[in-house]
């Protein structure tokens, strides 16, 4: 067989083998990348979660690159905890206003230790309408936030449904003597369909409004885009890729988003590890 | 005036969504064919148990998903297989609600 002809019968192997598996998926397994849904870990049960968040194009040039790894555990029955190591890096264009020269710039930091604790109200199957809170708090060099969500979600045979209603509020203290607050209000949609044991597909939309100074609405945006989640025998994991769609408020010169605020596209990779 | 229309009807849809039925008297009286002792409360413990033990570890399936004499080997196998704990009575409570929910949908 000449290789060319190999190369889509090995990707379609893989493809059916991946569809097809024998699945060991839990009902922590998550299935969008940044929607999340109302399931909790069991007493006593971990699992480890590497992020990779990547912001992609502004107005320049930018890549930016969030990296999370998260310990997650379930303390009592409907209640887990999960505590995050966060980094950043930043490779990005910017005019310097002296010389009006583009000057690329490159930064690494530690983006601080957050704690999350999620409370399960009620189950997607068992009752009419899934629910939980979760609620995080974040402390970084300079920079604290806490931030709290409503989960809701329901499960329609192999159609997971789930929405988020999210609130953020972030105080920083960079420059010596000035404190900036902001807060940002964000709702996620996510739909998905288990196509196979292990594999599923979906969509997301994240509508994000930023408020300068807690007060005034500085850029709201809409993200959406596809979502793909597997689910493996002792971890799973899952990609989305979202475009911004467009931005009610802030839009650049001469496009339809808003580039000074948000990227041109946002594509987060969620693995999860369990013993 | 339209969000207000589409909070409604996806208030609507969730609300016509089907959930875990709860036991009525008609499964009771199926499930004394096997278990000439059951009782809507037995069955109703079982259908809490059922959660309790297992939505945690994976979302749970319809009692309609599966035949009413399959659900002996799928208890059965998680017991055995996913060291799921449970004492033999709870299980037992859990096999009538699945198979006498089941026999009726």
């Amino acid at each position: 067989m000449r290789r060319s002809s190999l190369i889509p019968a090995v990707a379609a192997a893989a493809t059916l083998a991946a569809l097809f598996s024998v699945s060991d998926a839990r009902a922590s397994d998550r299935v969008f990348g940044y929607t999340y849904e109302t399931a909790v870990l069991n007493p006593g049960d971990t699992e480890l979660e590497p992020w990779t968040t990547v912001g992609v194009g502004r107005e320049l040039h930018y890549l930016r690159f969030d990296n999370r790894l998260e310990y997650e555990f379930g303390i009592v029955r409907d209640l887990q905890g999960a505590v995050y190591f966060n980094t950043r890096a930043v490779n990005s264009d910017s005019i310097d206003e002296a010389t009006g020269a583009r000057v690329r710039s490159e930064s690494y930091s530690f983006r601080g230790v957050d704690y999350e604790a999620k409370y399960k109200l009620s189950d997607p199957v068992a009752d009419a309408l899934g629910s939980a809170l979760y609620l995080e708090l974040g402390l970084a060099p300079h920079e604290a936030k806490v931030e709290g969500k409503v989960l809701l979600d329901k499960h329609f045979g192999d159609v997971v449904l789930a929405t988020n209603l999210v609130a953020e509020y972030e105080q920083e203290w960079e420059t010596p003597g000035e404190l900036e607050h902001e807060l940002e209000l964000e709702v996620d949609l996510g739909l998905s369909y288990r196509v196979s044991e292990s594999f599923s597909a979906g969509l997301e939309l994240r509508q994000v409004n930023g408020l300068e100074g807690g007060k005034e609405l500085e850029s709201a945006t809409l993200f959406g885009g596809p979502s793909l989640g597997y689910s493996g025998e002792g971890w799973w994991g899952v990609l989305s890729v979202l475009p911004q769609l467009r931005a009610f408020k802030g839009k650049s010169d001469g496009d339809f988003r808003d580039l000074e605020h948000q990227e041109k596209a946002q594509i987060r990779l969620l693995l999860g590890f369990h013993p | 005036m339209r969000q207000t229309l589409a909070l409604a009807c996806a208030l609507t849809v969730v609300a016509c969504t089907e959930s875990l039925p709860r036991p009525t008297q008609a499964e009771v009286e199926l499930a004394r064919n096997d278990w000439p002792d059951a009782s809507l409360e037995q069955l109703n413990r079982g259908r809490q148990l059922y959660v309790q033990s297992c939505a945690g570890c994976h979302a749970l399936a319809l009692p309609s998903e599966h035949e009413p004499g399959e659900w002996t080997s799928i208890v059965q196998t998680m017991r055995r297989e996913e060291e799921v704990e449970l004492r033999d009575d709870e299980a037992d409570l859990i096999l009538r609600y699945l198979s006498a929910v089941a026999a009726t949908r």
